[in-house]
């Protein structure tokens, strides 16, 4: 199915783009999106996107680069996120009770929770190095929005 | 370089220690509110009331923040205290540790809280 709308962005690994990540998606997905379903698609992406460059560029990666792939198709929201982190897959990683989590006093352990909560979540390794992770919504279409 | 996204006014009321939080709390700036926290901690504060009123996004970063802190404030039998939160925040507070910490809907609803625990 063709996409009604998809842009491309880069960044580098850094957590200083986060806010920049989210005013790419408010910006692209603005007028389509019910603002609560909005929100929980920043709200996903950002917990991916701060993931992978704390996680996956934690061991020594010259030059980390994300790639953050937009889609809109007629009843779904698609985020793609592609890195040249050493691979790995976050989403067989197991996810945690966020109310022990906090009664522990952790600080991590809460963003995959609301990965998965929020979105549908796929991994692809990529070849010959790299992960792919792509994040799905369903929404309603409103024209009132 | 992106401009830090997150201001903080922090201050003492009594037993409380009060976080006015303006912008956006994600992994980035995270580390300037553990800071604050850390000084209101340090000043042995019961309870730590976060005024959301400008607050527009918060990650889990935050959040783990906040859980840290609250160890410390529950062994002073204190608490910690959202008030004025957009419904973004409060979905998310509300799906992650609703019933670790207390929501209020404004500053005095905070203040009634901490008089009548």
């Amino acid at each position: 199915m063709t996409p009604l709308r998809e842009k491309k962005f880069f960044f580098k690994a850094d957590l200083s783009v986060l806010v920049q990540a989210r005013k790419v998606l408010r910006d692209f997905y603005a007028g389509v999106l019910a603002p609560s379903t909005l929100a929980e698609v920043v709200q996903s992406t950002d917990e991916a996107l701060s993931n992978i460059i704390e996680h996956g560029f934690s061991q020594n990666v010259v030059d980390g680069k994300i790639e953050m792939d937009l889609f809109l198709y007629p009843k779904e929201v698609v985020v793609i996120l592609k890195d040249n982190a050493p691979s790995f897959n976050p989403l067989i990683q197991q996810v945690k009770d966020p109310l022990k989590t906090f009664s522990d006093g952790k600080e991590g352990g809460y963003g995959l929770f609301i990965i998965k909560n929020l979105m549908k979540a796929e991994y692809q390794e990529l070849k010959p190095y790299g992960n792919c992770l792509i994040l799905r919504k369903e929404y309603e279409s409103d024209k009132n929005i | 370089m992106s401009e830090a996204v997150l201001k903080i006014d922090s201050y003492i009321e009594g037993n409380a220690g009060i976080l006015k939080l303006n912008g956006e709390a994600d992994a980035h700036t995270t580390p300037l509110l553990k800071e604050e926290l850390e000084k209101l901690l340090m000043a042995g504060v019961k309870y730590v009331i976060y005024d959301c009123q400008n607050l527009t996004y918060i990650s889990s970063a935050a959040i783990g923040a906040t859980a840290q802190a609250l160890k410390t404030l529950k062994e002073r039998n204190g608490n910690v205290i959202f008030i004025e939160t957009n419904p973004d925040i409060k979905n998310l507070i509300r799906m992650l540790i609703a019933q670790k910490v207390v929501i209020l809907p404004n500053m005095q609803a905070a203040k009634n809280f901490i008089v009548n625990s």
